[in-house]
């Protein structure tokens, strides 16, 4: 009816999704190696209006270009290192600089998946393979990472694992030329796709040391009253919007 | 309705669950060999709105993804050693290493770092039990029984060897040895409370350290390892989990006085 509306009502949704994603931001402020996600808006693609009872049709007759409306146009994670955090663990690892832990998972289809993290806080299983928290092996150069019970376990800035001063194997850490084309698929873990294929590493992984969440609580708060606000202004054009139409309505046909 | 408000309440009930871990370590600061625990998160799945691709230069390069919030994705023991006490009680042992001392129960075999023993007297001899009573098991997984002469006079050698004075004041060995056995992954032990772990899955079986090559436990006599809890550090966990708690309240306030908006459009 009133194309306001509509637009009104779109930077309504559009800032819902913004808040969905402040929201999954503040609830991982104390995840391991997580990486804030930023939303990217865009308007509609502008549409040229024109005059329609014009006897000639002719480009003079063209009113403007208009957009009605905007939407969330790509979703970028934030690759900003997070905060560095003893915890004096020999298995906890970080990585300064740009760089993933490479980890394999077995999938539905009973193969592996190969997939990378920031998330350094590893242990050991039962049969003394390097595993994340949640079971997933940590990859080195010559796949899993086997370890003895007992005795120091040392890693150097490179990824070289030693025990007992014997170098068992070299951790397989992995860059990219562009992270954004990674995708988050929860537990902490990224998966890449078929273009974007992993370069060498150029940082240090530093041992007893994890990541934090690079979740900044000033930005996100901020965030969150910039995208109330903007919905409540959304709100207010579409009542009065609403406004409009109901004298246009109920008073104007009255006389 | 609002993912946010779900990924919000998501995320302060894990840091609820935090502060649970950190309140048991703190009410743990005093007990004989604690180890204290850490909370793990992990992010939750993500919802993909538009998914990436590129033919031929055009379309998305990137997903449009949305995240479900957060869960606590494990509890992790940190066995660092905790400070050592001397007490000068010749029946307390302290664990230098990553060892662990086995004591039988009615349940079976149990493991633990705390050697705060006593002894049980049993018809004359006496018995080396845990200060819950479960006897202390050798080498060979035999109770310690002595001659109960000997109780003012047990030496505990570095090795586990117990030798005693008997009543002519001569050196004698008892012949036994205290079992210290080692898990290869000791954060997957099943904590059961009263300083005991049992043996899961995930720990592995337990290797007995005399069956082991490399570098051995050190048992101290007259010492007591304290528990690993900092309190330093669990205060400022403490203060870092409130905020979090709090902001994602904010964000639950924030989506509902959204939602409250959008009910207010039709008045």
């Amino acid at each position: 009816m009133i194309r306001g509306i509509y637009t009104s009502a779109s930077g309504m949704i559009l800032n819902q999704k913004l808040m969905d994603i402040t929201a999954n931001n503040v609830a991982n402020v104390s995840t391991t190696g997580f990486k804030r996600d930023v939303a990217q808006v865009e308007s509609f693609r502008n549409m040229l209006v024109y005059r329609i009872y014009d006897k000639v049709s002719s480009p003079d007759n063209a009113i403007g270009y208009m957009s009605l409306g905007s939407d969330v146009s790509r979703i970028v994670s934030d690759f900003s290192q997070g905060l560095y955090i003893k915890t004096d663990e020999p298995l906890n690892l970080a990585i300064r600089g740009n760089g993933f832990f490479t980890v394999e998972m077995p999938n539905n289809q009973g193969t592996q998946q190969i997939l990378y993290t920031r998330n350094g806080a590893f242990t050991l299983n039962s049969r003394g393979e390097l595993v994340t928290l949640d079971g997933f092996y940590v990859l080195g150069q010559n796949g899993r990472i086997v370890l003895q019970s007992g005795g120091q376990v040392r890693i150097d800035e490179q990824g070289n694992v030693y025990q007992n001063g014997r170098l068992v194997d070299r951790l397989r850490v992995v860059d990219f030329q562009d992270k954004q084309l990674l995708r988050k698929v929860g537990n902490n873990l990224f998966e890449a796709d078929a273009l974007s294929q992993p370069i060498p590493f150029s940082g240090k992984i530093i041992q007893g040391y994890l990541e934090g969440s690079n979740v900044n609580s000033v930005q996100e708060m901020v965030n969150m009253i910039s995208v109330l606000r903007a919905y409540e202004a959304n709100q207010k054009a579409f009542t009065i919007q609403d406004e409009t139409l109901q004298k246009a309505v109920n008073e104007i046909a009255r006389k | 309705m609002m993912r946010a408000l779900y990924s919000a309440a998501l995320g302060m009930k894990a840091q609820q669950t935090n502060v649970d871990i950190i309140s048991n370590n703190l009410a743990n600061v005093n007990t004989t060999a604690f180890k204290k625990d850490k909370a793990e998160f992990k992010d939750l799945l993500y919802e993909t709105l538009s998914r990436a691709d590129v033919v031929a230069g055009d379309g998305k390069p990137v997903s449009l993804q949305i995240g479900h919030g957060v869960t606590i994705s494990a509890i992790t023991k940190s066995f660092a050693e905790g400070n050592l006490e001397r007490t000068e009680n010749p029946l307390d042992l302290a664990i230098q290493g990553e060892g662990f001392f086995v004591v039988s129960t009615p349940n079976g075999p149990r493991y633990t770092r705390d050697g705060s023993f006593k002894v049980s007297n049993v018809e004359g001899q006496i018995k080396l039990v845990t200060s819950d009573g479960y006897p202390v098991l050798a080498e060979g997984d035999t109770e310690i029984v002595l001659p109960e002469t000997a109780i003012s006079s047990i030496t505990i050698d570095e090795t586990g060897r117990i030798t005693y004075k008997d009543q002519e004041g001569q050196i004698q060995d008892s012949g036994l040895k205290i079992k210290i056995v080692r898990f290869i992954n000791p954060q997957g032990l099943l904590a059961e409370g009263k300083n005991l772990y049992n043996v899961s899955a995930a720990s592995g079986e337990p290797v007995s350290e005399e069956e082991m090559e490399g570098q051995k436990s050190r048992i101290l006599q007259g010492f007591l390892e304290m528990s690993n809890v900092q309190v330093v550090d669990e205060m400022v966990k403490l203060i870092i989990a409130q905020r979090a708690y709090e902001i994602n309240s904010k964000a639950i306030q924030t989506a509902d006085d959204m939602l409250s908006m959008a009910n207010n459009l039709k008045r």
